[in-house]
């Protein structure tokens, strides 16, 4: 008797009420809720160490034939990564996250009752950042589970799906945020479009790229590229898809917010810290030097010790000399004025040497040689501000107008088999740095898409888009063997895709 | 003629003297009847039973002696002079003190006992020199298993019966004065949710009386939710049988405790060969390559042309001659600790009115130089008895001060490499300590990429400081209602504030990363908990019963906040400021609620003493579950027969007591975070073009199934005691299924969740333990006794709550790797990883695997999944990869066992504990490197000298040339030292090793000098862990780098090394 009273009397003891979180279930009612959700699926672009933030950017740059990254990418220049790998799961993780969170705002926002051209915009970024993950993840992993639902409690993992499933999915995610994302800094109903928030022109970039790597890819794949060869599921002819790219680089080119900058000083200028969100960038990662604001891009890759980036371990990613000897052209103005000339840290001084694809070292104080660096670092992500690891303003460029440019100029010659279709765009990116214009009469096909991929290579080294061009255009083995040398460089048609991470499958009775 | 005249008179006297005695029997304390107290003739079988009021009435002979007794009173012998007569009774105080044992919220005498209890009283105890109350029963108990910690005010880790939940650790229950003790959180975390530290470490060893560790569920199910893991009764000193006398206690101690092993590894001389062997062996593999050098692969019979061997030409050793240096960082970094322990009681007082008072002060210095603890205790309890002895006060303050510093040892810390530990072994001994002003960047070349510090400048440098205060007040009242009625009321509240504080200055690595990184957490735990009950005791004729309910009612408030900086201009201001960095994190604030609430009935009973019966019911509600699964029922049922109390043993002269017992029941737990249930949203922040904007996401998915963990638990036990109780022995053996356990599933991340707390499967725990003491000798001047404890255990994991074939573990090291799975059918936490079989001898035997990596010097790992292309047939390249996995080990002890053996010789007194443990694999982190031979850190000597060697040879003047006599390739046991090795760090049975041990944990001598007036003075001097015999090359078998954790068990990662230590105190009795 006195223990019932004594429960009946005590029955809030067993009530919770979280008192530093919300639940979701008092969440999602009205148009800040909306907004804040869509902020949370932003954030989760850099909020863990393995997307934006860090790992899946020296991912992308290992796994390339761009040169080193950590000693615990080691699986990743050597071509044999297993399920296993460190570096997988949080990219995976963290990839699946921003989807959940696009997910249920794209479940629950309809429902509010808000502006209606506000809620489409809403609506429409959310589906542009879940386009751009499941666009990383088929890229990286290929077939992968296809989520595009609140997950419900209880529920198991889904199996995979075939890639021209998920890019179904992506195409017409980035087709509704195309019309739905608005302008940049465009203001409507006395709204505004943060800068920053995927734009409409963002989303016809990015399905340019959807497009010109189904199209590219397939091409390859009916060449023999085994790689490749999920891309033979897609029906259209591969000009179908050069075309869509063709049309959707246009529109992007044509929306009018962005430009091209005008000369080399601005070109140098559109990779300073306190530069993000230029005219040439379509979509960005944002740094910034407000707390817990900052990207560890600066540290990633730029020299440690030499006030070029936040304290402590940095520089991991580095250009290899055989790339820069073979794969590109070092003499480019953009390679030239893009990369770290000279350095000093605590005790050495280095210049480059005059090859372009090293550094001389001297002891600082005596000017004595102390042997030399066999690698070059980039300058594109220099901060001489940044404090510490993660505090750097560099943004990451996820697309940016040059590669809409050379994306264009590919899918022209392509569609035309004509090189000299691809000249204006690509003379477009040389001119405005000072270089001569690429001569493009007469050449085959075949070495106009390794002329192409040099282009691409000076103008976008070390921007994450180099291991997805080397396996599109199916010739990664060979880049790589370039660099890497025949053992290590080595790749197979299974290194096309990164292993599904241990993590997942072990957790997931539908993947084996 | 006489006698005759006698014999026949004596009849007459009989029945002339002959009449009808009655009268009232009292309770001397209460002056309340005593019902149910036993009557005799002295001499006779004439007897009779009080009644409800105490009364009796019995037919006695005049000058005859009646006797009265009744439990727990003393007896009563009194002479018939008069018809009537009323006796009054005392509770027996020795006899309480020897044989009672808690169950839990009462006493019970041990006799009647029907569970498996296992007592140690202080005088055990106090031949067990130690730090803390867990290493006390270290070794005493069958089938409690501990794990030392070295660390100054580090965790123990504690295991009864094996493990069976996951979530809850291995940590039992701890009810101290009958009131259950929280874990005292340790404030740190970047979720600054704190992590329980050592769960009674504001408990000073000295202050305790005896412990009790109830093992099977009839035991535990009285604490039902939490007594999964066993419960474990600690009852405080106290002063109720002084008599009235007072007496202090001084106990004055030193100890000095040294690392008992230091790992042999690399001298400077020998680190410098094994750089240049490495450049030598890439060298060799290089220019032996078919596929690089097709026909022309050096084989020994070509010219080391460099126009030939590209390789050559660029080709030199790092360390063409020697720096000279030569440090060994284990004896730079580790130190011989002296430690002191003070500790002052008095107690004082009569069955009316008592105090104890104690204050103990210790100062421990760890044997990681910077790194020390001060604790300092007080324990104050009194009793009082008022009312006409009809109520009885208790009230006692428990106050703990705990102050010490952790250095970088990084105990739960993700980066365990950057601890002091692993880098005291990895550190090459070719660099010397910083210079003013130099930070360890230093170092930085030749660790290109590693994560590297110096383990001198961690430990001398890094701060970590612990704080934390601990008081425990409650406040007992026990109300004689009736003499079968007793009311009792408790109430306790438990205050906890703990503080952690850590600076990286900017000579470590870590905190030139950050600049300096310093953050502040600070951890505030209040607890309130009420507990009333009415027991009932009462005989009838032959029916003894014993019953009692019980409600009771905690509430936990936890709050705190976490704070961290980077950026600092200087390390002077360290951790103290937050204004000088240039980065404040944003703070992370946690304030966190739950309750319990349960209800206990619980019935003993037994007929004449032979039989019993006891039979257990509780209920328990709590917060943290779903809404309709909070509460849940744990009931148990125990039998006990005593048959040497049957008539066929009675006489025996050899059995003097033969006890079978028999016991079922339920336990639960619910060791996990409050709101584990609910889908939360949670607040983060991004923003665009540097605005700052505050969003949400959702961080937690709901689980509206979360219910409580539950073992049922099964045991049937005997106790035998012959010849005149010399030789007692107790075997138990135990059947224990737990299904709901809690756990922190892994989810497919492809969710948009990875991991969930939820109810995730079951596990059996089945053993026997067996326990012998025996008294060998006993004569005036000498005595031996000997205890033994022997316990197996065996675990398995029966099945998942999915339709998954095994979970992961957490993963451990720098490769992130993944060594411990959970799969259903076989022990918990079992190793998975990798075949080997030996090292590579050439290219030949390396092609011929077809394996992607296989290079002459490298692991062979067996490829026992061949993988396939899409027609099924096999590929060209073969990987390894968690197909090839096998189990490779199993952490789980074949058995675990303990003998002490006691002597005495007079005033002379000497103990001698030896433990041990048979089986239980350890997977040994450090290893990868020590034995790995894969970068340009320090490795184990034994291991570079039985390495994969190339046949090349250097002279003075940098000259290679081919020699077979120096290589050494096929045959060895490790991998060659190379500049570019292959996977090796990935899981493999290189890392496992066997921990089976015996250790001579503690000798204890003693010699007690008796002083007039009674007091004693007594010198003793103690070693602990003198020797240990072991197979195990890492620090200590004893691993404890995750003792919480139960998913990581066997996992030695930087673990505080082994100690040994010695020490020398008085103890002065007045």
């Amino acid at each position: 008797m006195i223990t019932m009273a004594f429960f009946t009397a005590c029955d809030d003891i067993l009530e919770e009420n979280p008192v530093v979180q919300l639940s979701t279930e008092q969440f999602y009612q009205t148009e800040t809720d909306a907004l804040a959700g869509l902020t949370g699926a932003y954030a989760q672009l850099k909020d863990g160490v393995g997307y934006y933030r860090q790992q899946f950017l020296s991912n992308l740059h290992a796994a390339s034939d761009q040169g080193n990254s950590s000693w615990k990418h080691g699986n990743f220049r050597k071509g044999t990564i297993v399920s296993t790998d460190q570096n997988l799961r949080n990219p995976w993780n963290e990839m699946y996250r921003g989807i959940r969170d696009a997910n249920n705002i794209i479940a629950q926002v309809p429902a509010i009752n808000m502006d209606e051209t506000l809620k489409a915009r809403v609506l429409g970024e959310a589906k542009f950042l879940r386009g751009l993950h499941y666009f990383n993840l088929v890229r990286c992993f290929g077939e992968v589970p296809l989520r595009t639902s609140p997950v419900q409690p209880g529920e198991g993992g889904l199996t995979v799906s075939p890639i021209t499933e998920v890019y179904q999915v992506i195409i017409d995610d980035l087709m509704a945020a195309s019309q739905d994302c608005w302008g940049f800094g465009e203001t409507k109903n006395g709204f505004t479009n943060d800068i920053g928030r995927a734009t409409n022109a963002a989303a016809h970039a990015l399905l340019s790229k959807v497009y010109l790597r189904i199209a590219s890819a397939k091409r390859t794949a009916q060449s023999g590229i085994e790689g490749n060869a999920k891309f033979l599921e897609f029906t259209e002819t591969t000009a179908f898809y050069y075309q869509k790219a063709k049309d959707h680089a246009d529109a992007a080119i044509n929306q009018g917010d962005y430009a091209l900058v005008g000369d080399l000083d601005s070109w140098v200028n559109i990779f300073s810290p306190t530069n993000g969100n230029s005219t040439e960038m379509l979509f960005d990662i944002q740094g910034s030097s407000l707390t817990e604001q900052g990207t560890a891009v600066s540290n990633l890759f730029s020299p440690r010790g030499a006030g070029l980036s936040g304290g402590g371990w940095g520089g991991t990613n580095k250009l290899h000399p055989k790339f820069i000897n073979f794969n590109i052209d070092k003499n480019d103005p953009r390679f030239q004025n893009s990369i770290v000339r000279a350095y000093q840290d605590a005790s050495k001084s280095y210049v480059l040497n005059n090859n372009s694809n090293g550094y001389v070292r001297s002891i600082t104080e005596t000017g004595a040689a102390n042997g030399n660096l066999n690698m070059v670092y980039t300058a594109k992500y220099v901060d001489s501000n940044a404090t510490t690891e993660y505090t750097s303003e560099q943004n990451w460029h996820v697309i940016r107008l040059a590669d809409v440019y050379l994306m264009r100029a590919e899918a022209m010659a392509e569609l035309s088999q004509n090189p000299v279709e691809a000249v204006d765009d690509i003379n477009a990116l040389r001119q405005r740095v000072g270089a001569a214009d690429l001569d493009l009469i007469g050449m085959s096909m075949d070495d106009f898409r390794t002329a192409l991929l040099r282009e691409r290579g000076v103008e976008l080294y070390m921007e994450g888009h180099r291991f997805f061009d080397l396996t599109r255009m199916g010739v990664y083995n060979e880049y790589c063997k370039t660099v890497h040398g025949n053992n290590f460089g080595a790749r197979q048609a299974a290194d096309y895709f990164w292993p599904i991470p241990l993590t997942e499958t072990s957790a997931n009775d539908n993947i084996d | 003629m006489k006698y005759i005249f006698l014999f026949l008179l004596l009849p007459i006297t009989l029945i002339a003297q002959n009449m009808t005695v009655s009268g009232t029997v009292f309770d001397q304390e209460t002056k309340q009847p005593l019902p149910g107290v036993a009557v005799y003739v002295d001499g006779s079988n004439v007897g009779a039973v009080t009644d409800f009021d105490g009364n009796f009435s019995i037919t006695a002979e005049k000058g005859k002696t009646l006797v009265f007794t009744f439990i727990g009173m003393e007896t009563v012998k009194q002479t018939v002079e008069s018809a009537s007569m009323d006796v009054y009774m005392q509770a027996d105080m020795t006899q309480l003190d020897e044989v009672t044992v808690s169950v839990g919220y009462f006493d019970v005498s041990k006799k009647d006992l029907s569970g498996s209890i296992a007592q140690v009283t202080s005088k055990e105890l106090e031949k067990n020199r130690s730090n803390s109350v867990e290493q006390l029963l270290q070794g005493q108990v069958a089938g409690v298993v501990i794990t030392d910690s070295s660390e100054p005010g580090g965790g123990t880790g504690i295991s009864i019966r094996g493990t069976n939940s996951i979530l809850g650790g291995t940590q039992p229950l701890y009810v101290v004065d009958g009131i259950p003790i929280d874990p005292l959180s340790d404030a740190e975390g970047n979720a600054g949710g704190g992590q329980s530290q050592n769960s009674i470490s504001n408990i000073n060893p000295n202050d305790i009386d005896k412990i009790e560790v109830l093992k099977d569920a009839a035991a535990t199910a009285v604490y039902g939710a939490r007594g999964a893991n066993g419960v474990v009764i600690i009852t405080t000193k106290s002063a109720s049988d002084q008599g009235g006398k007072d007496s202090f206690t001084v106990n004055a101690e030193t100890k000095i405790t040294e690392v008992a092993n230091f790992i042999d590894v690399l001298d400077g001389p020998t680190f410098e060969t094994y750089m240049n062997q490495r450049a030598i062996n890439k060298l060799f593999i290089d220019i032996s390559d078919p596929s690089l050098y097709g026909a022309n692969a050096f084989d020994g019979s070509q010219a080391l042309d460099p126009t030939v061997y590209s390789e050559l030409s660029s080709f030199s050793v790092p360390y063409p001659t020697s720096t000279g240096v030569d440090n060994n960082w284990q004896k730079l970094t580790y130190q011989n600790a002296i430690s002191s322990d003070v500790n002052i009681s008095y107690r004082g007082g009569n069955a009316q009115n008592s105090v104890f008072t104690s204050l103990g002060i210790q100062n421990q210095e760890g044997v990681i130089l910077n790194t020390d603890n001060k604790r300092i205790t007080s324990n104050t309890n009194f009793r009082k008895k008022a009312f006409n002895n009809k109520v009885d006060i208790f009230m006692r303050t428990l106050l703990a001060y705990n102050d010490g510093n952790a250095s970088s040892v990084a105990n739960g810390q993700i980066f365990q490499q950057r601890g002091v530990v692993s880098q005291a072994l990895q550190f090459q001994p070719i660099f010397s300590l910083l210079e003013p002003g130099q930070d360890d960047d230093i170092y930085a070349e030749l660790n290109e990429g590693n994560v590297i510090s110096n383990p001198y400048t961690l430990a001398k440098y890094v701060q970590d400081h612990k704080k934390s205060v601990n008081l425990n007040q409650s406040i007992g009242v026990f109300i004689k209602l009736t003499p079968k009625v007793t009311w009792t009321l408790k109430g306790a509240y438990n205050y906890q504030k703990s503080n952690r504080d850590t600076y990286y200055p900017t000579n470590t690595t870590r905190g030139r990363r950050n600049n300096g990184e310093a953050t502040q957490a600070y951890l505030e735990n209040k607890k309130i908990y009420g507990e009333t009950s009415f027991r009932y005791k009462n005989n009838f004729g032959k029916h003894r019963i014993d019953a009692i309910v019980v409600g009771t009612v905690e509430k936990n408030n936890i709050r705190a906040l976490y704070n961290k900086a980077f950026g600092y201009g200087s390390d002077v201001t360290s951790y103290y400021t937050f204004e000088s960095a240039s980065d404040v994190l944003v703070p992370i604030a946690q304030f966190r609620d739950f309750g319990l609430l349960s209800g206990l009935a619980r019935v003993g009973y037994n007929y004449k003493r032979k039989y019993y019966v006891d039979i257990n019911a509780r209920i328990d509600a709590s917060s943290k579950f779903a809404t309709n699964n909070k509460s849940a029922i744990f009931p148990s049922v125990a039998l006990a027969w005593a048959a040497s109390e049957e008539d066929f043993l009675r006489d025996s002269d050899i059995i003097s007591n033969l006890r079978l017992r028999a016991s079922y029941g339920k336990t639960g737990s619910n060791p996990i975070a409050p709101y584990q249930s609910l889908a939360l949203m949670t607040p983060i922040r991004y923003n665009f073009d540097d605005n700052l904007v505050t969003g949400y996401y959702e961080s937690n998915l709901a689980n509206d199934d979360l219910t409580w963990e539950t073992t049922e638990q099964f045991n049937a036990g005997l106790d035998l005691s012959v010849l005149d109780g010399k030789i007692n022995m107790t075997v138990d053996a135990y059947h224990k299924k737990t299904y709901d356990l809690l756990q922190n599933v892994n989810l497919p991340a492809s969710n948009g969740y990875y991991s969930i707390v939820d109810n995730f499967g079951e596990i059996e725990n089945k053993g026997i333990e067996f326990s012998l003491n025996a008294a060998v000798l006993n004569t005036a001047d000498f005595g031996w006794n000997t205890s033994a404890n022997i316990a197996f255990n065996r675990n398995e994991l029966v099945q998942l709550n999915s339709n998954l074939d095994f979970q992961l573990g957490p993963s451990v090291g720098f490769s992130q790797a993944y060594p411990a799975v959970f799969m259903a059918g076989k022990p918990l936490g079992i190793f998975w990883g990798a075949q080997t079989d030996g090292i590579y001898a050439d290219w030949a035997e390396a092609n011929a695997s077809g394996i992607d990596e296989a290079v002459p010097g490298e692991i062979k790992y067996v490829n026992n999944h061949v993988d396939v292309d899409a027609n099924g047939n096999p590929l060209p390249n073969q990987q390894i990869n968690f197909d090839d996995y096998v189990q490779i080990g199993d952490p789980n002890p074949d058995f675990t066992a303990a003998i002490t053996n006691n002597f005495s010789y007079k005033n002379w007194n000497m103990s001698i504990l030896l433990t041990g443990q048979k089986g239980g694999d350890l997977f040994w982190v450090d290893s990868w490197q020590m034995n790995g031979l894969q970068k340009a850190t320090n490795v184990k000597t034994a291991a570079f000298e039985d390495s994969w060697i190339a046949p090349l040879s250097m002279d003075a003047n940098g000259v290679l040339a081919y020699n077979p006599s120096v290589g050494s390739t096929t045959g060895v046991s490790h991998p060659a030292p190379t500049t570019d090795p292959g996977s090796r760090a990935i899981v493999s049975d290189r890392q496992i090793f066997d921990g089976s041990f015996i250790k001579l944990k503690n000798i204890n001598i003693s010699y007690t000098l008796n002083l007039k007036n009674s007091s004693s003075l007594k010198l003793f001097a103690a070693a602990n862990n003198l020797f240990v015999w072991t197979k195990y090359p890492g620090y200590d078998p004893e691993v404890q780098s995750y003792n919480k954790d139960p998913r990581r068990r066997g996992i030695d990662f930087g673990s505080y090394p082994g100690t040994r230590r010695f020490s020398l105190g008085l103890r002065f009795n007045y």
